[in-house]
């Protein structure tokens, strides 16, 4: 990663307390993930031990990512309306859809995973792709899409 | 513009209700995320389209959450002069006719919901005229006091969701807003500000049900320099939306409240923990707080007062157990979110070891009405021991998702029947689960209890933050439960051994029972393991942990002895 733009952003929260989390959550904006060679910039100008700024990536294991993440990312809710309403098929469904003229795409251009709870209940079960929400039949509309567009 | 003075606060008044009610029509479109995900984006996309190639002279609004979500995307539509007539499930399709009909001044009646001739402002108790006549060809369409889906409910909190614009300032004072900062500013002193809050009898909308003002009181009575108030938007129950529609819908009346808290606690810094990943929901705050810093209602010297105070928004990045305050204080600082002993209570050293007080996204949007209109117009509202009103986000089994809010004392079968519509035709109400995992699930046959802290608790349940779920007869009670397990298990901080531990092992029973090798000594180990839980655990999350098993070991042991001596699934949920 360019580390002019991780100066960039620790310089955007200087005046902020305890920035830590909030860095983290720009670099992996910017990237995607976050990069080891990141990690150990950020620990040098914060003057936080490197295994402090890898504990708190590490504890927030659902928001931060220590590896990097495919091109379109696909959450599927797990909250319990959703799971009422057979969430755990829909994630068997998309893995299905996504495994079909599998050697179409590269398979790092899918990020399938499961997500707590995405707060939107009426369109249980809802799945987020690339930030929107929708619901299971529009979400696989958008998945056939997407695989079309390479 | 700066707002130092009641008569500024005025202006901008004036101009958020030239806003509200423009000579042209005005057109509002539901973009809460329930809205999105029924594709509000395309509807505003094909009405701007629309309304230049008809030449309507029309300003479209982008809204929050109106509450009855199960008819989106909505439409509202004010001519002028005539009823605002609300639509729904409005596609980009029926977009020509509805446009069409618009231009024409009619009513497109194949989706009116319902009309507003007039509309009650909560915050002040005065009465907007939308129209004093209603036109021959909308008198078939309900009025807003005919449409069923509010009879049971009052809007306190969610007064301003749903029809204003939430990226304008001037739209929320036009409707009350931040006068009732200015009233505790001008007319008030902290401690008035604590006494009427007490008063009210508000108690925390977080999960607990704490009186507020008596914690405010600690706070602001407590040793320390500097001093903090914090807004928990965290929502870490799974199956819940609510917080993100308020921020969506009305952002201002939560800073509103957190800055009158900050007043009345003596704190200079407020901190908003908003849940990580809800982009729309942090763009909206963040305006919010850029237009009230430009106004001048945040900032130095507040409406010349001399009281400064500051608003930061921090984006968290963990889950359930950051909603926990010790860990959601960990999370502020930028450590990572594990809970730590009460034995010190944050009023007296929370955030950086400072008098820190915690309230949640209802509890500070009550805040600015109880000001405003007074302890004991609050306190009519809702039963003896809990007061006002309650905003549930209804979901699972049944008919109406939707966003709902009723006073406290209304019934859950009420809440379930005639404003969720019921249970999908063919299915029968089985468990309620009233707040979220810590409140476990209630049987179908205690649906007379009614939204109260203290009724709830009696049941063996928590009204919590107000996630109702309902399950109907194809839902299996130990799958249920199993599923509650999985979600703490991994959801647990892992801190303490009986939580760490104790919710992995019950999880294993669950999937022996769940599978068909269980034991009929299970149950009692599940018990065990329960009250160690409850009894050892280091923080509420992990006390609270087992209630599913517990709730369901109470009302549906049978369930679960059918697993274990028949190996069946009643309902063929569990795969055996």
């Amino acid at each position: 990663m360019d580390m002019k733009k991780v100066d960039e952003i620790i310089e955007k929260h200087k005046t902020e307390k305890g920035s830590l989390v909030s860095i983290l959550h720009d670099i992996q904006r910017e990237e995607g993930y976050l990069p080891d060679d990141a990690l150990s910039y950020l620990s040098d100008k914060l003057h936080t031990p490197l295994s402090e700024v890898f504990r708190v990536a590490a504890y927030f294991e659902k928001a931060f990512s220590l590896e990097s993440k495919g091109k379109h990312i696909i959450r599927v809710c797990q909250g319990t309306s959703c799971y009422l309403k057979r969430s755990d098929q829909t994630l068997e469904e998309i893995k299905e859809e996504l495994a079909k003229d599998e050697d179409e795409y590269k398979d790092t251009d899918f990020n399938l995973e499961k997500v707590r709870c995405l707060g939107c209940c009426t369109a249980a079960p809802a799945v987020e792709i690339d930030g929107e929400i929708l619901d299971k039949d529009s979400a696989k509309t958008t998945i056939i899409k997407l695989k079309g567009e390479k | 513009m700066k707002v130092n003075s009641l008569r500024d606060l005025n202006k901008l008044k004036s101009e958020g209700e030239k806003l509200l009610r423009p000579k042209n029509i005005r057109i509002q479109v539901g973009t809460a995320p329930c809205g999105i995900s029924k594709g509000a984006k395309g509807v505003i996309v094909k009405l701007k389209k629309e309304l230049t190639q008809q030449s309507v002279d029309a300003t479209v609004v982008p809204v929050g959450c109106i509450g009855i979500c199960y008819n989106e995307p909505i439409v509202e539509v004010n001519i002028p002069g005539k009823p605002k007539l609300t639509y729904g499930n409005i596609t980009p399709d029926d977009i020509p006719s509805l446009v069409k009909a618009i231009a024409k001044g009619k009513a497109l009646k194949k989706h009116a919901l319902y009309r507003t001739n007039e509309e009650d402002l909560i915050s002040n108790g005065k009465t907007f005229k939308y129209a004093s006549k209603t036109p021959p060809d909308y008198k078939t369409i309900p009025t807003l006091k005919e449409f069923k889906f509010f009879h049971p409910q009052l809007r306190v909190t969610l007064r301003n969701a749903g029809l204003i614009n939430p990226d304008s300032i001037e739209e929320y004072i036009a409707r009350g807003g931040y006068a009732a900062l200015n009233k505790a500013l001008t007319k008030m002193t902290p401690d008035d500000t604590i006494g009427v809050v007490i008063k009210s009898d508000l108690r925390g909308r977080g999960g607990g049900g704490f009186p507020t003002g008596l914690k405010w009181k600690t706070c602001r009575e407590a040793k320390g320099k500097e001093k903090y108030v914090l807004c928990n938007c965290s929502e870490g129950d799974p199956g819940i939306g609510m917080h993100k529609s308020i921020i969506e819908s009305d952002p201002h009346s939560i800073l509103e409240g957190l800055i009158i808290g900050g007043y009345a606690i003596g704190a200079r810094e407020g901190y908003i923990y908003l849940h990580y990943g809800n982009s729309s929901a942090k763009e909206k705050l963040q305006k919010a707080i850029e237009q009230a810093n430009d106004c001048g209602l945040l900032g130095k010297n507040i409406l010349g007062s001399g009281f400064n105070f500051s608003i930061t928004l921090k984006e968290g990045a963990g889950g359930y157990v950051c909603g926990e305050s010790t860990a959601l204080m960990a999370s502020l600082e930028g450590r990572a979110g594990e809970p730590r002993p009460k034995y010190i209570h944050t009023a007296e050293k929370g955030l950086w070891d400072s008098p820190t007080n915690l309230n949640n996204v209802e509890t500070w949007c009550n805040v600015p009405l109880i000001i405003s209109r007074g302890a004991s117009w609050y306190s009519k509202i809702g039963t003896n021991g809990s007061k006002g009103t309650k905003v549930i986000s209804l979901s699972g089994n049944i008919n109406r998702s939707c966003l709902v809010e009723v006073p406290m004392g209304t019934t859950l079968k009420e809440i379930i029947n005639n404003i969720g519509g019921g249970i999908p035709k063919g299915s029968k109400l089985k468990a309620i689960q009233v707040g979220g995992p810590p409140a476990g699930v209630l049987p179908a046959n205690l649906a007379n209890l009614t939204i109260d802290f203290d009724e709830l608790y009696k049941a063996g349940s928590l009204l919590g933050s107000g996630g109702m779920i309902i399950m109907d007869d194809k839902t299996c009670m130990v799958d249920i439960a199993k599923y509650f397990m999985t979600f703490l298990e991994e959801e647990s901080c892992g801190r303490c051994t009986p939580c760490r531990e104790g919710i992995k092992r019950m999880k294993e029973v669950l999937d022996d029972i769940s599978v068909g090798v269980g034991k009929e000594e299970d149950l009692d180990l599940l018990q065990q393991l329960s009250d160690c839980l409850s009894k050892a655990s280091l923080c509420d999350l992990g006390k609270s942990a087992p209630s599913m098993v517990i709730s369901t070991l109470r009302h549906f042991k049978e369930e679960y002895q059918t697993h274990i001596k028949q190996q069946v699934c009643p309902v063929k949920r569990c795969s055996m």
